[in-house]
């Protein structure tokens, strides 16, 4: 049929589209940064509070960060009292707790958790869609590694894979497979090589070691050593 | 300040026309609304029109992303054309005619900066000093930019595309009476 330029663009463009789950992340993302912004300015206010108490009531405001000084030189005494404890009990590091840190570099976990956390809220389009780690090994040519399933991703809520796309954790290439779990929420679990040179020591599950587990931008953040490669997966907090 | 559905399909469709690709569009405007929004608290005062400035941040993200593939493209987009004058309607893709199957071929043959003008031109209704003033191109530049699209597009579709008034003179040629519809 013909039509005008004008009229055969306008048409074609109305087809063009977000679907609903890219809209809803765009929208979520712009809901996300209101909702950081009220905080920046709840907190600011706050300090602002403080600033006029500050004008009004000198000595009073002394004494309250006495106060402070001296709650906070108890609690660092307690928490090293403890910590001290607790290492001189232990013959050997262990990862059995989670959040339990010792011997792996907290800024590296920071840093790495931040990272998955963000790409899992970004929620990029899969680049291969497949339930079959066959043809997800297959996708993935440019790896220095084979990509592996995961027991602890599978079970999280019997979780089913659903496709894969490139990525990287702290530069280095890295697999990011996205799972479906029985309620329909995705869990992403990213792969890489592991280096211990540059991700330093991590739990390895294959030694019977437990997994990091820690938050980041609210998201739960799973991080532990399989079959020789660094894993992390992302998921939503159970409550 | 929050941008809408409707506002993120028209900002999506701008993606569209710069890369011809929904998931790569999909990831411009993602990437691109993110760095508005690190930019733009919700405290701080509305830009004088939201959608123009994420638009320039598309157009800035776009060509970043093209240079960081070192694409071709993005030199014809920032190349220095001559601001010749060149005297012609405005309006001379108005009386363009064509097969609606072939808008994606229409589409194809044009350079990332022609996309964007027709872009501004057909899906946002812009006016050529409209378009000169968001692309920040002199008036002059835009209408022979036009000029060359409607050559390009008549050149490469002449079998396909037509004009209002020639296909007013052939329907009056064929039509038994003489007359016009």
């Amino acid at each position: 049929m013909k039509n005008t330029l004008k009229q055969a663009l306008q048409e074609q463009m109305k087809l063009v589209s977000l679907d609903d789950r890219q809209l809803e992340n765009l929208m979520q993302m712009q809901k996300d940064s209101v909702r950081a912004d009220n905080g920046k300015v709840k907190e600011q206010k706050e300090q602002g509070v403080v600033n006029t108490t500050n004008h009004r009531d000198t000595a009073r405001l002394r004494f309250m960060q006495w106060s402070v000084a001296i709650a906070a030189v108890f609690a660092v005494a307690s928490l090293s009292f403890i910590l001290v404890s607790n290492f001189s009990n232990k013959t050997a590091p262990s990862l059995s707790t989670p959040n339990t840190l010792q011997g792996v570099s907290s800024e590296m976990i920071q840093k790495i958790a931040d990272e998955v956390a963000t790409n899992h809220l970004k929620m990029k389009p899969m680049e291969i869609q497949t339930a079959a780690i066959s043809e997800v090994r297959n996708y993935f040519t440019e790896l220095d590694f084979m990509p592996q399933l995961s027991q602890h991703v599978e079970g999280i809520g019997n979780s089913q894979l659903a496709g894969g796309r490139y990525c990287s954790i702290q530069g280095s290439t890295a697999a990011q497979l996205r799972y479906r779990d029985n309620k329909g929420d995705y869990v992403t679990l990213f792969e890489t090589h592991y280096s211990p040179e540059l991700f330093k020591q991590f739990p390895d599950v294959d030694k019977g070691q437990k997994p990091i587990v820690t938050f980041a931008r609210g998201i739960k953040v799973t991080i532990w050593v399989e079959k020789g490669l660094l894993m992390a997966s992302t998921e939503k907090p159970s409550s | 300040m929050q941008f809408d559905k409707q506002q993120l399909d028209q900002l999506y469709r701008y993606c569209y026309a710069l890369t011809l690709h929904r998931d790569n569009a999909y990831d411009l405007l993602q990437a691109s609304l993110e760095k508005f929004l690190k930019q733009h608290s919700s405290q701080s005062p509305k830009p004088h029109s939201a959608l123009a400035y994420l638009r320039r941040i598309i157009r800035n993200q776009f060509i970043d992303t093209l240079r960081h593939n070192k694409c071709v493209e993005f030199q014809a987009l920032t190349d220095n054309e001559s601001s010749e004058a060149i005297p012609i309607n405005s309006d001379s893709l108005e009386d363009l005619i064509i097969n609606e199957e072939l808008v994606d071929l229409v589409w194809s043959i044009l350079t990332v900066p022609e996309r964007e003008i027709v872009f501004l031109w057909a899906i946002e209704g812009f006016t050529s000093t409209e378009i000169s003033a968001e692309l920040d191109l002199p008036r002059g530049t835009v209408l022979s930019r036009i000029h060359r699209l409607r050559k390009k597009i008549t050149e490469q579709l002449s079998d396909e595309i037509g004009d209002l008034e020639n296909n007013r003179s052939n329907q009056v040629l064929s039509s038994p009476r003489g007359e016009s519809s």
